[in-house]
């Protein structure tokens, strides 16, 4: 089970979502100032512009708000706001022609991913000698380049280091769902990676 | 049981992740002794999450009051869509995609309307299914056809040789 899957919720935002919903406007001001960072973390693989960055947090916590009454604590607030989150940043995409690429899990699909995952080129650590903004910079190139529901688990996963069950929770999988497409998604990232970047292959 | 690579292989990355329930990771630790191959998948899983890095401090930062204005909005009733009131700013793209919109708004609009009258040309309307002529009623119909029995019979009796009787009316 997921590490804040099981945790209780903070007793924080526990009371700071009560006090919200009974009329305190700095309570839901101190829940976005606890979570707007990660929030704009979270985002940011969504979109490079800062300013539609920004919009679509504020778009997130605004929605929040409106369904405040209806947030279930069996989950964290945390999880519960990337789901709205990346919700948000996916319609943005969509209401601007900006379908982010798709992926049908299908059978096709897995047994390529399979044959990547299984062997090829290994690929290798990033070097030592580059700076860690430039592998960051590498990474999201290699992200943009991955189907939508690839990119989302790797981000939930890798960045967030959210559990599998959090994760089910967040994309409204099962778990088992969550395994195989982060299998997939490891696979496609790593083809993607010696695709873009041959020098990073051994073997 | 003992593990295959073909159990064993979709597993690594959830073992790796710390998913798997200890009998499950105990069977996967096993085989990954036993299974080099499975050793460098991996190896293969390790090494690539070295790729994701986090960011020592966030590229794109809330700005000072974002939380303060966020919050505002929210209790003055804003309900979000925020992205959408940025492509409502004038913005030399905005205007170019208003111009193409409304451009294609008129061109439907003309198609709408010449598809119309068209339809109207081809097909008969109400007013247009009556005939020129009225049907002649049932009653004309039938006179007319005794009118023509009677002119038959009659060439007939005329053209008939003297002494032939004539044929019996039915």
């Amino acid at each position: 089970m997921g590490a804040f899957a099981m945790q209780p919720m903070p007793k924080e935002d526990v009371s700071l979502v009560a006090e919200t919903l009974s009329g305190n406007q700095l309570s839901f001001q101190l829940l976005v100032e606890r979570y707007q960072d990660r929030m704009f973390g979270l985002v940011r693989h969504y979109t490079r512009n800062p300013v539609e960055i920004e919009d679509i947090v504020q778009d997130t916590f605004l929605k929040a708000f409106t369904r405040l009454s209806s947030f279930q604590q069996q989950s964290s607030f945390y999880t519960w706001l990337c789901r709205i989150a990346i919700n948000t940043a996916l319609d943005f995409h969509k209401r601007h022609g900006r379908n982010p690429v798709q992926a049908v899990e299908d059978p096709e699909l897995a047994l390529a991913a399979d044959r990547v995952g299984r062997g090829g080129t290994q690929v290798q650590a990033p070097d030592a000698r580059l700076e860690r903004a430039e592998i960051q910079k590498i990474t999201q190139l290699v992200l943009e380049e991955l189907p939508e529901i690839f990119r989302t688990v790797l981000v939930l996963r890798e960045f967030e280091d959210m559990a599998y069950q959090d994760m089910a929770d967040v994309l409204g999988i099962s778990i088992g769902t969550v395994e195989s497409r982060l299998f997939r998604a490891r696979a496609r990232f790593k083809d993607k990676l010696l695709q873009l970047h041959p020098e990073f292959g051994e073997g | 049981m003992e593990f295959t690579c073909q159990d064993a292989l979709p597993l690594v990355p959830s073992y790796l992740d710390g998913e798997l329930t200890e009998v499950r990771a105990g069977m996967l630790r096993k085989h990954l002794l036993d299974c080099s191959s499975c050793r460098n998948s991996a190896q293969d899983v390790k090494v690539l999450s070295r790729w994701f890095v986090a960011p020592e401090r966030l590229e794109f930062a809330p700005p000072a009051g974002f939380s303060a204005r966020v919050a505002r909005r929210a209790f003055a009733g804003d309900v979000g869509n925020g992205p959408e009131l940025e492509m409502a700013k004038p913005a030399e793209s905005g205007r170019l995609l208003q111009f193409v919109l409304t451009a294609t708004a008129i061109a439907a609009a003309v198609m709408l309307v010449s598809a119309i009258a068209l339809r109207d040309q081809r097909l008969p309307g109400a007013g247009r299914l009556d005939a020129a002529t009225p049907p002649a009623p049932v009653q004309v119909i039938l006179d007319r056809l005794k009118e023509l029995n009677r002119l038959e019979n009659h060439d007939q009796a005329t053209s008939r040789p003297a002494g032939e009787a004539a044929p019996r009316k039915n």
